[in-house]
Formats: C-alpha cells, sequence, structure tokens
C-alpha cells in the first residue's frame, strides 16, 4: 500500500514538468482534501505549481501542454501521499468528503489540518478496516484499487496487487 | 477573422465596462488556467490574466482596456471576469456544436 516513513515526510518536494523541476512546498492534509475534493485531478498540477511558480505562464504560452499538466497531478499526489498507488490515496481522500467520515476521524482525533496526507490516508484506511469482516475489507480494498476515470496507471496498477485473490474474498464471488 | 486568410476563426463578442470588442478562442491550456485560477487571484495570477486576454483580444484592445484600468474605468474583477465570460462562451459554443 503506501510506504509508511513516506507518509510522515514533511518536507518539499519537486515535480518535473516538461523539462522544468517545480518546488511543492509542505502543506497538510486539510488543504490536499480541499483541492482534490474541489476541482478534479486533471486541474491539481494547475493550482498547486501555479501557486507561487511560472508555471500558469508556461501553460498559457504553450510551453507545457495540458496532457504534461494532467498528467503531473498522480505525481503530485505520490509525492504528497507517500502512496506508489497515488490512486489509493486519491480514493481515500474522495471518501474524507462524504457522509460522516470526516466527523468520525475528528472524533478519533484525527486533525487534518495537523497531520500529513499519508498519514491521514493511512488513518482513515485503519479506521475502514478495523473491526471489518474479511470479505468487506477485501471490498473496500478492490474499490480502493480503481484509478479514477481517464487514468490508467499502467503496468503500476498490477504490481503486487491479485484483484482475482480480492474478488474472490467478496460474497458472492466464492 | 481569420488566421492566415484560409480560416475562418470563430471570435465572440465581448464588452466590458461599454468597450467592444471581439474576443478570439483560448487554447486548451488556457481554459484549464483560466478554470484553476478562481475568484482568489495572487500577482502571479494577474500576469497569467495579463498574457490570456492580450492574445485572445490582441495588442489594441488590451491596451485600451488597460488604459481603462489605469484610468478607474473598469476594475480588476472586471477584466478577470472577462476572462471567464470569453471561457463561458467558447464552452457554450462547444456544446451547441
Amino acid at each position: 500500500m503506501a510506504d509508511l516513513l513516506r507518509t510522515l515526510a514533511r518536507t518539499p518536494f519537486t515535480v518535473t514538468v516538461a523539462g522544468r523541476a517545480f518546488r511543492v512546498s509542505y502543506r497538510p492534509a486539510s488543504e490536499w482534501l480541499i483541492e482534490l475534493n474541489d476541482a478534479p485531478l486533471e486541474v491539481l498540477a494547475y493550482r498547486i505549481l501555479g501557486e507561487d511558480s511560472d508555471f500558469l505562464l508556461r501553460v498559457a504560452d504553450g510551453d507545457v501542454t495540458h496532457e504534461q499538466a494532467r498528467e503531473a497531478g498522480p505525481v503530485i499526489l505520490t509525492e504528497a501521499s507517500g502512496y506508489d498507488r497515488w490512486w489509493q490515496a486519491y480514493n481515500l481522500i474522495r471518501a474524507s468528503a462524504q457522509d460522516d467520515v470526516l466527523g468520525r476521524m475528528l472524533l478519533k482525533g484525527v486533525d487534518p489540518a495537523m497531520v500529513t496526507l499519508g498519514q491521514w490516508c493511512t488513518a482513515l484506511y485503519a479506521l475502514a478496516v478495523t473491526g471489518a469482516k474479511e470479505s468487506d475489507k477485501a471490498k473496500f480494498d478492490f474499490q480502493l484499487d480503481i484509478p479514477p476515470a481517464g487514468y490508467d496507471p499502467g503496468d503500476a496498477w498490477d504490481d503486487g496487487y491479485d484483484p482475482m485473490a480480492a474478488a474472490a474474498a467478496m460474497p458472492g464471488m466464492k | 477573422m481569420t488566421d492566415d486568410g484560409n480560416t475562418p476563426v470563430r471570435t465572440y463578442p465581448m464588452e466590458i465596462s461599454g468597450y467592444s470588442f471581439e474576443a478570439r478562442p483560448l487554447t486548451k491550456e488556457q481554459m484549464m488556467v483560466v478554470m484553476s485560477l478562481g475568484k482568489n487571484i495572487n500577482a502571479q495570477g494577474i500576469r497569467v490574466m495579463n498574457r490570456i486576454l492580450q492574445r485572445s483580444m490582441g495588442e489594441k484592445h488590451w491596451d485600451a482596456v488597460t488604459d481603462m484600468l489605469v484610468d478607474g474605468e473598469t476594475t480588476l474583477v472586471d477584466v478577470m471576469g472577462l476572462l471567464e465570460k470569453i471561457a463561458k462562451a467558447q464552452q457554450d459554443d462547444a456544446d451547441n456544436g
């Protein structure tokens, strides 16, 4: 799932787009939750890299294509969350805005303004699967491993994950 | 209006504080930038807006609008709204085929 040590990192990172490195400063989970629940993933690079650099000017001038900006979204998410399977972090982030999830996390003492994005995701995952039946956990894992529409992680998607095993553990699939 | 004398370029009639002009369409990249700028525009955002409007309006009209800004005849909020109006007109045009 995630590299647990990387999920703790509060250091800036750089993302290279069209041959140019852009620095991304640390921000707590709350800011990522807002960004990714406010706009589609394909807009993430525009918002994050454009905040404090000439990234948007380069896009407006045609030096960075939309496809390059779009593909930078998962790279940013991977670095910010510590999840190589960034789509799992993405799905957990999206789930954070649903129903009583945020309230339950706050009641457990996890404040998104105080933790890294990776910590938030691992805590949310733990909350979701603790005490769950094996079949429900497998179903949750299966749903978590579906990339967002329009994104294909390619080989990375198959790395170390057995969807048949997950499916076999689901009710009605045995 | 044409790009090369042959290919017609769709333009959109726009108006800001009584000044009318024809806006050229934004590129997909510029549309995404407009979408990402949002309402809270910082200094970098103003530079980007400047660049995009300059291209869409053309130098002559952009000079006229910046003069209006300097003279207080229009506001930065109105200019930002103009960018959104161009993007919306273009999107509506695309939606209607």
